[in-house]
């Protein structure tokens, strides 16, 4: 990680994530429908606004305007698109998670599960 | 489906939405909040829709949408201007033609408002210009004299000495007094002005010494003198240490002060301390003073004053004051006509409204060309503001940038115009009204808040019709090109006529004014003043002996004597008739023979006689304005009241010019002097040669009166001044008019060339089918004609009353009146300029070749 700025928090992860998997399809609306069928979790709309746009500011998301639809009224989605910086970053996140989950004692677990 | 479009999102929330967030924003936030609604529509029912909705629209009311600027939308405004700029360079050095036009004409309208503003501001700051100005005051006395309450700007001299002594609150003072003693210098001597001062005179105003010390004053037997004064006595000697001889007492030059400059009251000459004029005058003179105060002490120095007062009432009870004033120094001569005895003059008002209206015609005209000529040259430039407005330009932008554009113009013709008026036009303008200004740019402040205003008025009012008009076109109608350039535009043709008619006015102003000069020059005067010549009898011989000696001369006819001369001196006074009525008279009292040696016709009754019977003393003649005035038929000897004399009115002579043409024909009445106390002579002589003769009488007094200068001239010069000063108001005009010409065929120019190059291929085609030269300019010559009959009948019109009172204020009826012949003329020349103008224009087309005109994209 490369200082304060790029600090990656939970929610940013999730959605960045989620705007990974959307691909092409990725704008606020189908972000926070996702995360609701994903993970159960229904975020306010004005949060995934916000994130989005704070992502895009760190560079790990670009966006550009879509076609109009007819549910919105005519009016144009923003779709956002993860970049290579953001792709890194998820990568960074996971292997330095997986890295420290491999470090928890073995065994623990399974005095519990039983 | 349907009742999805029964459900609407709450109106109140979406229009909060749509208020408060950032326009960037809105479309998508909308967007994504009115999907959320329809999407929990179905799923979870309309209530819970709408208050989901609601709280959405109330959650996303951050500061990051609302805000209205983002890093990425600032303009880079600095370079914007700068890019504006260079346009602007480009497109000037482009268009090279209209814009040199452009700079040239309001060059030179600017060029005369800077020399109308100087001699303005000159004559309004008056003496305001010593820099404590606002301290001094004169102390002005008033008192009730033939019954109305007079204030008075002088004291009497025997109290000057008190009401400037001990009182409280004044920090400096000087008396001032002026009179006219000898004042010899070698072997020439004449009365001269001098400027009697105490020493603090030297401290409160703001005159420079330029060699001595102002100190020296205390000296009794030193005198300063002005720098023009020391130049007319010592030449280009040292002044200092110089001897002067006034009043027959002789004095140092101990100092050289800076002149007066032109249009302050207080002038000075010859300066000497106050008590000498004291000690020689024992009269009483009347004495000037002025006091300097500190900040707020005026009160106490005018209750000190009025104590002053109380103690001259109580010794001078016949002439007591009523009361006290002080007139600030910033004041004192614009308020002169309220001071009796006043120093100064107030603001002369003909010429500044002349002066203002010229600037004001130039500026419109150039104001005028500017705004046709630079709307015609952004016609040219339609496709780039085309360009620009579809890629997005605002129009603000649009306008903003043409601004810029006029402001780089409008500042070079204000460099250009600075240069013309420091160059040419106050140097003439100096010539003229004999003054003395120059434009000093650098440290005049005034000046320069005078060109800011200049160059923002200017700016805005040339510029903004174009860059409104040329920025409210559509983009589409631009670039498919079916703008219309001609035609639709009538307002450039009204500023044309608008300006065609100033041109008419000032065209006539200038004919007028050579027309009447030149029949003036030509003018009988009434009297014969060919070979006629006037002197005034030396003091030191008598006049028997100057009459022998000139009538020694074989060239010399006769010499006859008088007292007051034809052509100069005069003076006005009331006669009275019989009947008790009055009216104003112009008075000579002239020797017996002088009329008659003038070969002045008498209609009616006799000359003076000759021997001189007591009778006969009370006899005068009186000029045929005189009996209009008087109102019946001369008849012998009747009687009139003359400054508390009775006299008998014994002829009527014909009416003749005793003063220049710029006073009205006045009743006159001459009366006859004693001839021991006539001091003038006219000498009738037989030489036409003006030079030789002065040449042989300047001789005669060389001998007869070596020590004493004696003032003689030819009669046909004593309009001479007056002359000159019609021909430097005429020249004055004169170059309004071809200012005025230039500017409004610049305007013409401009404008044609815009109609022709519209219908550039109109012409073509013309051209191609056999139209001939004639038929091709017909409509342009058409429609231009029509501008400038207009204008001539409008112009004509106005010229009549307007350049008819001018005439008349300035020539006093003695103008010739607005003819035919005049206006023909004025018509003539304009109508010759705005052919040339616009022949100049058809001819190209004419000889252009239709293939590239039809051609041209």
């Amino acid at each position: 990680m490369k200082g304060k700025g790029t600090y990656i928090g939970e929610l940013e992860e999730l959605i960045l994530l989620v705007v990974g998997i959307l691909g092409d399809d990725a704008y606020a609306v189908g972000v926070l429908k996702e995360i609701k069928d994903q993970t159960g979790r229904e975020v306010n709309i004005s949060g995934i606004h916000a994130v989005l746009a704070r992502l895009e500011d760190k560079g790990w998301l670009r966006s550009s305007m879509g076609g109009a639809s007819k549910v919105r009224g005519g009016r144009r989605k923003r779709y956002y698109h993860l970049t290579s910086a953001g792709r890194e970053m998820l990568d960074q996140v996971r292997s330095m998670r997986e890295n420290l989950y491999a470090q928890l004692p073995q065994g623990m677990t399974y005095s519990f599960s039983s | 489906m349907s009742d999805q479009f029964e459900h609407k999102p709450p109106k109140w929330a979406d229009r909060f939405l749509r208020w408060y967030c950032n326009p960037k924003l809105l479309e998508q936030i909308q967007g994504d909040v009115h999907e959320l609604y329809y999407w929990r529509l179905e799923e979870k029912g309309p209530s819970k829709a709408k208050k989901s909705f609601i709280w959405d629209v109330i959650r996303l009311f951050r500061w990051s949408n609302i805000k209205r600027t983002r890093n990425t939308q600032k303009f880079n405004n600095m370079g914007m201007i700068k890019n504006y700029f260079k346009i602007g360079v480009r497109n000037l050095w482009k268009q090279r033609m209209p814009s040199t036009i452009n700079i040239i004409g309001l060059s030179l309208a600017i060029g005369c408002c800077l020399v109308a503003f100087k001699w303005i501001e000159n004559i309004i700051i008056k003496d305001a210009w010593h820099s404590k100005s606002d301290d001094i005051y004169l102390i002005t006395p008033s008192r009730i004299e033939d019954g109305d309450m007079t204030r008075f700007g002088y004291l009497p001299s025997q109290w000057s000495e008190e009401f400037t002594k001990d009182i409280s609150g004044i920090v400096d003072k000087s008396r001032v007094s002026y009179l006219s003693p000898p004042v010899r210098s070698g072997e020439n001597e004449w009365p001269d002005m001098v400027t009697y001062v105490d020493e603090g005179y030297f401290r409160m105003f703001d005159f420079k010494m330029i060699y001595g010390s102002a100190e020296s004053i205390n000296d009794l037997g030193s005198v300063i003198l002005s720098e023009s004064e020391a130049q007319f006595y010592f030449g280009d000697e040292f002044p200092l240490d110089k001897e002067l001889t006034i009043n027959g007492k002789v004095y140092s030059v101990s100092g050289v002060i800076q002149d007066a400059p032109n249009g302050t009251s207080l002038r000075h000459g010859i300066l000497l301390n106050y008590q000498i004029k004291e000690q020689e005058v024992k009269e009483e003179f009347r004495s000037y003073i002025f006091l300097q105060t500190e900040d707020l002490s005026k009160d106490l120095m005018l209750s000190s004053l009025t104590q002053v007062m109380g103690r001259y009432n109580n010794e001078n009870p016949k002439t007591a004051y009523a009361s006290i004033k002080l007139e600030s120094l910033n004041t004192m001569a614009h308020n002169n006509e309220e001071i009796s005895g006043g120093l100064g003059s107030g603001i002369p008002i003909e010429p500044v409204i002349l002066l203002s209206c010229i600037a004001g015609f130039m500026l419109t005209l150039a104001t005028f060309n500017y705004i046709n000529i630079s709307t015609s040259m952004a016609m040219k430039r339609m496709k780039e503001i085309g360009v620009r407005k579809v890629i997005g330009s605002k129009r603000k932008q649009l306008i903003f940038q043409f601004l810029t554009e006029n402001l780089i113009l409008v500042s070079l013709a204000i460099g250009l115009g600075l240069l013309l008026a420091s160059a040419y036009f106050l140097p003439g303008f100096n010539e003229i009204s004999g003054s003395d200004l120059s434009m000093d740019i650098f440290t005049h402040l005034n000046l320069w808040i005078f060109l800011i205003i200049l160059l923002i008025f200017v700016t805005v009012t040339s510029g903004a019709y174009p860059a409104f008009y040329i920025s409210s076109f559509k983009p589409a109608s631009i670039l498919r090109g079916n703008h219309k350039t001609d035609g639709k535009r009538r307002l450039t043709g009204i500023l044309l006529t608008f300006q065609m008619i100033l041109a008419v006015v000032t065209i006539m102003a200038a004919i007028m004014f050579v027309y009447t000069n030149q029949s003036q020059l030509n003018a009988e005067w009434g009297y014969s003043y060919q070979d006629k010549w006037g002197i005034r009898y030396p003091l030191s011989v008598p006049k028997s002996a100057v009459d022998e000696a000139l009538l020694a001369l074989p060239q010399v006819e006769s010499v006859v004597r008088t007292r007051d001369v034809v052509g100069s001196a005069y003076r006005d006074e009331y006669t009275y008739t019989q009947d008790g009525r009055r009216f104003e008279t112009c008075y000579l009292y002239v020797g017996k023979e002088y009329l008659n040696a003038l070969d002045i016709e008498l209609v009616e009754g006799r000359n003076f006689n000759n021997e001189v019977s007591s009778e006969d003393s009370k006899a005068v003649l009186v000029n045929e304005e005189f009996m209009k005035f008087y109102g019946e038929d001369f008849q012998e000897d009747m009687l009139v009241n003359f400054d508390s004399t009775e006299y008998r009115v014994v002829g009527v002579t014909k009416n003749f010019y005793y003063r220049p043409f710029n006073s009205r024909m006045k009743p006159a009445i001459f009366i006859r002097n004693a001839d021991s106390l006539n001091i003038a002579g006219l000498i009738t002589v037989n030489e036409t040669d003006e030079a030789k003769m002065q040449q042989l009488i300047d001789k005669v007094f060389e001998e007869l009166t070596p020590n004493e200068e004696v003032i003689s001239y030819a009669q046909s010069e004593v309009f001479d001044n007056y002359f000159q000063e019609t021909k430097g108001m005429q020249n004055i005009m004169v170059f309004v008019a071809i200012l005025a010409i230039i500017l409004s065929a610049m305007g013409l120019y401009g404008l044609v060339s815009v109609s022709i190059s519209s219908r550039i291929k109109d012409f073509g085609i013309k051209k191609i089918l056999g139209a001939s030269g004639y038929q091709i300019g017909k409509d342009v010559y058409k429609r231009f004609a029509l501008i400038i009959g207009t204008a001539f009948i409008i112009g004509g019109t106005l010229s009549v009353f307007v350049i008819g009172a001018l005439l008349d204020s300035f020539y006093a009826g003695n103008q010739e009146p607005i003819g035919p012949i005049p206006l023909f003329a004025g018509g003539l020349i304009l109508s010759t300029i705005a052919f040339v103008t616009i022949y100049t224009q058809v001819f190209q087309v004419k000889r252009m070749n239709p293939a590239y005109t039809l051609r041209k994209e």
